[in-house]
């Protein structure tokens, strides 16, 4: 009797020792994939976010900033993607950015992965996937899915009710670990208010005109497909949706940004600093509740039968139909309002203008695919590689 | 004080892995509680090897 106890402890205890290792060993590696970016001939310094708050150095919350300074001086943008890591369009939007813009005038800060922590986190209770892939000419490009908000493992305990600094607000306790509920930050807070507070060092010390936070939302959502913008930026933000809407064909409305609701990036960037902030929404069906598997395809390309039939009983706040809601629609957005943005605030304030080249928009988009864009990179100098 | 909270949370993980491992081996009856032990370790082995 003793002996079999034995056995069946040695038996079941390495049963669990492989369920251990087939489970976790897939997140470790997710935790520490690295995301090969490539600077094109645009860039011309690669910082980091903790130059501007040093604290951060070393630490899962620092994050890379990649620069594109034109000859001549002009304004400054600072365009921030990854804010939820499962809103991959606006990272995918800014790595076109990083490969192919050339600033002629002015300067942008692209920040690729801002919540860098949220981007090695994941969401497998949800039945997320760990990784997507884009399709290019010479193969696939593999980016990690990440999560709304950064890991319990760089951030932890969460507080019972989050109290938002300065304002006082309360939120839910969560959003303590989400970088679009902790502007403007602080300087002595947990890391992702470190996070914002750093961003906001930036925008101060650099002066910096327009910070365009790129997001991504449900269909059944009423903010998807939109610029958010506070009192300030709005003038500039109704150019740039009326211009894209007529020029462009496609859907992109404006919502106010509450002065009651603290803590989000187009409100207290433009409370706490002198930047200009928008917030650009693109609809992500991947992302709606009533929807069949998370799966990759379902990432790409946006298609899903339930939202469908939604659609037809006008549930949603987009257009759906059976082409879904494909990526390369949802980045040529996003490339085409920063590009809308910053072309009419130049036009505004030309002593502060910024004038990009080869950045691609919306039609080129639709017409070659995300991964068009993105170059091999066993075909190109490594040193021009960034792993993120 | 987070990061202190999290380094505590870290040695709360350890002393319970230790102790349930203790129960385990020293079980002598039961494979019902054998399985419980092992399903009651796994979110701690979890934190500790900073899986998840």
């Amino acid at each position: 009797m003793k002996n079999k106890l034995f056995r069946f402890k040695i038996v079941w205890g390495i049963i669990f020792a492989i369920f251990i290792l087939a489970g976790g060993y897939p997140l470790y590696r997710h935790r520490h994939y690295s995301v090969q970016l490539i600077c094109g001939p645009g860039v011309t310094e690669i910082k980091k976010l903790s130059d501007y708050f040093p604290p951060l150095k070393d630490t899962m919350a620092d994050t890379t900033i990649f620069v594109l300074q034109g000859k001549e001086p002009g304004g400054k943008a600072l365009i921030l993607a990854n804010t939820h890591s499962n809103e991959p369009e606006g990272m995918l939007a800014v790595t076109i950015m990083i490969e192919k813009a050339v600033v002629e005038k002015g300067t942008l800060y692209l920040i690729p992965f801002f919540n860098h922590s949220g981007g090695v986190n994941t969401r497998p209770g949800e039945g997320y996937p760990l990784y997507f892939s884009i399709p290019t000419p010479w193969g696939k490009k593999t980016f990690r899915m990440g999560n709304r908000d950064a890991s319990p493992l760089d951030q932890w305990p969460d507080p019972d009710v989050y109290i938002h600094y300065p304002e006082k607000q309360m939120l839910s306790y969560l959003d303590i670990r989400n970088t679009n509920r902790t502007w403007p930050g602080r300087k002595n807070g947990l890391p992702m208010e470190q996070v914002t507070y750093a961003a906001m060092e930036l925008l101060r010390k650099e002066k910096v005109d327009l910070a365009i936070d790129l997001h991504g939302a449900e269909t059944m959502f009423p903010v998807t497909n939109c610029i958010v913008a506070p009192e300030k930026s709005m003038r500039i933000a109704t150019l740039a949706s009326l211009t894209v809407k007529s020029m462009e064909g496609f859907e992109n409305h404006l919502e106010s940004s509450p002065s009651k609701f603290r803590g989000l990036s187009h409100r207290e960037i433009g409370d706490y600093s002198d930047t200009l902030p928008f917030l650009l929404e693109c609809p992500i069906p991947f992302l709606d509740q009533p929807t069949g598997p998370k799966t990759e395809k379902l990432l790409l390309d946006g298609k899903d039968s339930f939202l469908l039939s939604l659609a037809k009983k006008k549930k949603l706040f987009v257009p759906y139909d059976q082409s879904g809601w494909p990526i390369e629609k949802r980045v040529g957005q996003h490339l085409s309002v920063i590009l809308e943005i910053i072309k009419q605030y130049s036009r505004k304030m030309p002593a502060r203008a910024i004038v990009i080249k080869d950045v691609p928009r919306y039609p080129e988009l639709v017409k070659n695919g995300v991964g068009y864009y993105f170059s091999d990179p066993t075909k190109v100098d490594p040193k021009k590689i960034v792993n993120q | 004080m987070a990061n202190i909270i999290m380094i505590l949370y870290y040695f709360i993980s350890l002393f319970f892995v230790l102790i349930t491992i203790k129960n385990l081996i020293e079980e002598k009856k039961s494979r019902d509680r054998i399985i419980l032990y092992l399903l009651t370790v796994i979110p701690f082995i979890l934190r500790l090897l900073r899986f998840k």
